[in-house]
């Protein structure tokens, strides 16, 4: 059978990020996978060395639309170190709060992608509208679905005060009831376990190989987890178990990471129930000593590396992100290679590649904070564009 | 009473002794940190013994860092214990040349391959595939990690070059 070979991306309705998997086929067998990335590759390491450290910060949380908290704490926690801060229990204990209902949101995400990946659409639809309560609850702490700018070097920026802990709490248990039902749903529905078993096979010793991170390990049977290993913030106090599964294909991912959310929902609760009392930050230097610092945080989608090199001066000499993405891009092509080209999606999907979310647009007007509907965003659109001598308004909209 | 050591210690031992020298200047900062440096050319052999002798299986990244008259390369290694390894290999900033440490651990390769776009670092027995993660348009021998590449003096030249490109189109567009 002559092979053909079929370019998948950079742009692809299937994948909502850019990236190009040139396949290989003979007839619907995946028989070769080549990688491009890079697509969106946007000089923040550059950038951050031309600001000072609060500046890279927001730089910093810009990284990633969904691993925003993630980012940044990763990054914070390289600048506390270098200047020697201690930081207050009470902001690491928000830390973590915001940190395990980032896990959730993206879990749940995910969760809704995979299922629109394999057709279940009404799994989408159910695992998304109980995103959004987590996004209510991420609202209520912060004030921002997405970027929450909760970190700032030293602690935390806001308090979360007893009423709004309560409104979380609420938010948490009932999540728990729905992931519980999720689980149920995910682990004994014939649909998904005839799309998920035995596809994107990676054995644990590729996996180790390739040097996967986060859930796309831990579904090949390796525990790694950055939370037990090397526990940062106040997860070496919190009871929490570290999820495995030696299924080592897609339906051991979402197995993961269905069980990571019920985890995340116990670490909430334990740290909302008991919050420590005290100061939410110190002071730190606006310049730091010269010196050079790695950290590592368990984002949803695996474990993110942060360096961050000090020459004294006002700006960071460098800043090296590594996100979980790129440590699990090595395993695609092992994995693509001998599946169906129809299970190419759910297989770039399932080490959930990290995709910028905007969720609602607002717009700041020089009067305040107006939320704009489709239509006043239209318009606004066509009179923008006809002060650059554009005009849009003669196009009609279906 | 003896006291017991601790792993952090109990590594800084091994690499003395396993590499005879080779990883200098061992620094143990805080629990799970230890630093340490060591030549260009010997990040293979060290790579290899730290794999097979002292049980690291996990690159968690490989930072490149432009140090003026160095270009000084780290590799981030993860152990099972917790413990996170740096080794800073330096090479000189004008010829900075490494050996591929791929075919000990397939991981590394992006990493290498930003290495290779981004520092001019020249890695040698990186098996053939795309660049990463600069456009496959981008000039050749610019390196935007680079203290002294001048991130004005690209966006300038490329905005002529897309600016004689549209010159061009136009003028088609007239013959037309």
């Amino acid at each position: 059978m002559p092979k053909i070979t079929v370019p998948l991306g950079p742009q692809h309705p299937a994948l909502k990020e850019p990236g190009s998997f040139l396949l290989c086929l003979e007839g619907e067998q995946i028989v070769d996978a080549t990688l491009r990335l890079g697509y969106n590759h946007r000089g923040v390491e550059k950038a951050a060395e031309s600001r000072n450290y609060i500046q890279a910060m927001y730089l910093i949380e810009r990284v990633c639309g969904i691993c925003s908290h993630a980012h940044a704490t990763a990054y914070v926690m390289n600048v506390e170190e270098l200047a020697g801060a201690d930081v207050p229990k009470r902001a690491k204990a928000i830390r973590v709060i915001i940190g395990e209902l980032e896990r959730l949101h993206s879990h749940l995400l995910w969760l809704g992608v995979a299922a629109h990946e394999i057709g279940f659409d009404t799994l989408f639809m159910y695992s998304w509208r109980d995103r959004e309560m987590v996004m209510d609850a991420l609202e209520t702490i912060s004030g921002n679905r997405v970027h929450y700018s909760m970190n700032t070097p030293g602690g935390v920026r806001r308090d979360i005060t007893a009423e709004q802990v309560k409104t979380v709490l609420a938010k948490v248990e009932a999540l728990e009831r729905r992931i519980k039902y999720y689980i149920d749903l995910a682990t004994q529905e014939p649909t998904v376990i005839a799309r998920t078993k035995g596809v994107g096979v990676l054995p644990k010793d590729e996996a180790v190989k390739r040097c996967a991170a986060g859930p796309l390990a831990r579904a090949s049977g390796v525990a790694r987890d950055v939370r037990k290993d090397d526990p940062y913030l106040l997860y070496g106090e919190l009871d929490f178990k570290l999820i495995t599964s030696d299924a080592c294909d897609v339906f051991g991912r979402l197995y993961v990471r269905a069980f990571e959310m019920l985890e995340s929902c116990k670490i909430l609760k334990q740290v909302l129930n008991w919050l420590p009392e005290g100061a939410i930050s110190v002071k730190i230097p606006v310049k730091l000593p010269p010196g050079q610092a790695v950290n590592r945080y368990e984002a949803p989608r695996g474990e993110d590396v942060h360096y961050l090199k000090s020459d004294g001066g006002l700006n960071p000499a460098r800043v090296k992100v590594r996100a979980p993405t790129l440590a699990n891009f090595t395993s695609v092509d092992y994995m693509l290679k001998g599946d169906q080209l129809a299970d190419a999606a759910i297989i770039i999907a399932a080490i959930d590649p990290c995709f910028s979310c905007t969720d609602r647009a607002t717009i700041v007007t020089p009067a305040g904070t107006g939320i704009m509907s489709w239509r006043d965003m239209r318009s606004h659109g066509i009179e923008f564009y006809k002060k650059k001598g554009i005009d849009f308004s003669k196009v009609k909209v279906f | 009473m003896m006291f017991k050591k601790t792993k952090e210690e109990i590594l800084k031992e091994n690499l003395e002794t396993g590499l005879k020298g080779k990883v200098t200047d061992i620094t143990i900062r805080r629990a799970n940190r230890v630093y340490s440096m060591c030549k260009g050319e010997d990040v293979w052999d060290i790579t290899k013994y730290m794999m097979e002798k002292l049980g690291f299986d996990y690159l968690c990244t490989i930072t490149g860092a432009d140090c003026g008259e160095t270009i000084n390369i780290l590799y981030h290694w993860g152990h099972k214990d917790g413990t996170l390894f740096t080794l800073e290999a330096v090479t000189p900033a004008a010829k900075s040349e490494l050996k591929t440490i791929t075919d000990l651990i397939p991981g590394a390769v992006y990493y290498e391959r930003e290495l290779v776009d981004l520092l001019g670092v020249n890695v040698t027995g990186l098996p053939q595939g795309n660049r990463y993660p600069l456009p496959d348009d981008f000039p050749q021998g610019q390196h935007p990690l680079r203290k002294s590449w001048d991130a004005a003096k690209y966006i300038k030249d490329s905005e002529d070059r897309e600016a004689a490109v549209r010159k061009i189109q136009e003028d088609n567009a007239c013959r037309k």
